[in-house]
Formats: C-alpha cells, structure tokens, sequence
C-alpha cells in the first residue's frame, strides 16, 4: 500500500527504544539551541497523506510556503474528482501563531481562501510542526532540520448550487525551517 | 473502554485548569447554539443545536458543550447523531470589533443508525461512540453581557485500532451561530 511507509511509525513505535537514543541526543542539542528563538524562520513545507473516512485513506498533495503571519500553497488531491481530474487548487492562508516562539509543537490556526478545479473554496488549518528530533522544549524548532507537519484541515468548496465539506483529518507531511 | 480513558483524561485537565483559576476571578457564561453540522457518513449538512457553557478566567475559557443532531430519515434508514466536548480555550486577537477565540479539547460522538421497514418501524438498531480530539474556532462580538458568535467545529472520529490501521478517521464539521449571557 502507497501509504504504508508514512504511517509505518504506528506500528512500530517503541517507547525504550525512543528514550535509550533520544537520551544523549538530548544533551548534544539542548546546547545548540539557545540563541535561535527569537529569529524569524520561513518554511516550506510538502505533504503527502490523510487519513479519511474510507479505508486507505486519501493520497493529497500539498506544497506550501510560509512566512510571518501568511503561508500560499498548492495541493492535489487523488481521491476526489472534479471534472474527471483530481480535485487540485492553490491557496492563501492568514496564520495565526497560537505556539509559536516558545512551543516545541510550533502551533498555528490558519483560516484562507483558494481556487480550484472544483471551484472557489475556504480553508481552516490547524497546523502543527514537530521537531523530528524532540529535544528543544521549550524553545522554537531549529532551522535547517527537517520537522514533521501535520494539520488537521477542512475545505468548504463551492460549486454551482451547494458547497461541499471535505476534512484531512490527518495531513502528514515534512516541513523544513530555514 | 478506549472512550472511558479518553473521557477521563478530559474531565482531569478541564478540573485541574477549573481548580487553577477559581483563584483569580471566574464568570460563567450559558449560551445557546444553532447551526449545520456535517455528518462523515452521509456528507449532508443537517441542522443541529447545541448548549454550551464557558468557564472564564482571565485569558483562559473552559467549554463544556454537547450539541445535537435530530433524527433524519431517509432510504429506509434513520439515523442521529450528539457531540459532547469538553475544550479549553484562549483569544487569538482581536479582529474590528470582536475577538477570534481558538479552542482545543476532546469527546465523544455517539449516536445511532436504525433500519425501517415500509411502515417507518426501526426494525434493527446499531448504535456507535466515537471517542476522539476536536478544534475550534469562533468569532464573537460582546455587548455588555450579552455575546454572539460564529464557530466552526472539526471533530475527528477515532474507530479503533483496525481502523487507524486502515488510515480511516470520521471526521465530523459543525458550523453554528451562539449566543451567550456572561453571568
């Protein structure tokens, strides 16, 4: 299955494992952090899956990038049709840092509008980014290592007569500070 | 039994959060609620109303609120649907003349689908509970002591193990209009 690999940490997840290697990383890069908290960062950020109330899931892309209080971006995604073509569009969105500065999950709302194949839409993200390597509570994300991002969004699409509601219960994807 | 873990975890944070903030002033304030909520099932938007009741001290809101949907009934199948949830929120800034609250939490959906025969009978019943984690987000304006607000609500479903497994989620929307009198 396309998704497997994504979500493969679920079943693997290990919780001594965890410790016993995040134990002396802890102590490397405690140190390395002080300093970087108060620099602003940008992000770009590729998503690639959601869960969804159908088994499998759904594959949707999404390129993203965001700077200050705005992030612009683009997705696709394969399990919804419009016009005989994957559902794909672009978006503006006005962020809204909740848990920015100190947070080791950077927490945002994120509320846009966007244009696509199926029509104009609105957009609210709950948007989290998480150090791949938890260890700079409570200080920002370090710039330059990869974070893990996901987001909980709902996309209201309005086409001729009705809109419609579609959730990405769990958008997963990488994001990069720089 | 994931439900009953899961609910007392919410009930521990909300009390803990309630303890802390008896001690720099509260205001409790009902409010009433009417809107459409998106079943993940069917995908209609159906009409729902609600009762909530916030818990205020300084920046920090608790909100314990249940809202439901009535019974709908179509192709020979009835179903229902109720949310309760339990959220801890705060103000995200103001905006003209009102103020975006965000809020976070968890519950429970739980709810019923029943067969009908020709007579409209139920002739079978299944019922289901959804525990899982939910996000909010509301605008509202205040006069005096009286407040209105829109809030959009995204709950996500969790069904179990095999079912993450499987990548599925049920994720319910709720877009509703309040009002609410701050006692």
């Amino acid at each position: 299955m396309a998704l497997q690999p994504l979500f493969s940490f679920y079943r693997v997840f290990n919780l001594n494992r965890l410790f016993f290697i995040l134990g002396p990383l802890l102590t490397l890069c405690t140190f390395s952090t002080y300093g970087i908290g108060a620099e602003k960062t940008a992000y770009i950020s590729a998503q690639y899956a959601a869960l969804a109330p159908n088994a499998g899931g759904q594959t949707a892309y999404s390129l993203r990038y965001a700077k200050d209080d705005w992030e612009m971006g683009g997705f696709s995604n394969q399990y919804l049709q419009a016009g005989g073509y994957p559902l794909t569009g672009a978006f503006y969105e006005k962020v809204f840092k909740l848990c920015q500065k100190d947070c080791f999950w950077q927490f945002n709302l994120q509320t846009g509008i966007g244009l696509s194949n199926g029509g104009p839409f609105t957009q609210i993200t709950w948007s989290s980014v998480i150090p791949l390597i938890p260890i700079w509570l409570p200080f920002q994300a370090p710039k330059y290592v990869p974070a893990l991002r996901l987001d909980m969004t709902t996309q209201m699409i309005f086409i001729p007569y009705r809109a419609i509601t579609w959730s990405y219960p769990l958008w997963a994807g990488i994001s990069y500070p720089f | 039994m994931a439900s009953n873990r899961w609910l007392a975890f919410c009930l521990s944070t909300i009390a803990a959060c309630f303890i802390e903030t008896v001690a720099v002033g509260v205001s409790v304030a009902p409010s009433f609620s009417g809107g459409l909520m998106q079943q993940p099932t069917s995908n209609y938007y159906l009409a729902c109303y609600g009762l909530a009741i916030d818990v205020q001290a300084s920046t920090f809101i608790g909100r314990v609120s249940y809202t439901e949907r009535p019974e709908f009934s179509r192709n020979g199948f009835s179903e229902k649907d109720g949310l309760g949830l339990i959220m801890a929120g705060m103000s995200a800034g103001k905006i003209l003349k009102g103020e975006l609250k965000v809020f976070f939490g968890g519950g429970v959906a739980s709810g019923y689908v029943a067969e009908l025969d020709e007579n409209r009978k139920k002739t079978s019943q299944r019922t289901y509970q959804l525990p899982g984690p939910a996000a909010a987000v509301e605008y509202s304006v205040s006069l005096g002591k009286v407040s209105f607000a829109i809030n959009h609500t995204t709950f996500i479903g969790y069904g179990g193990r095999d079912q993450t497994a499987a990548f599925v989620a049920w994720p319910y929307n709720l877009y509703f209009l309040s009002t609410g009198y701050s006692i």
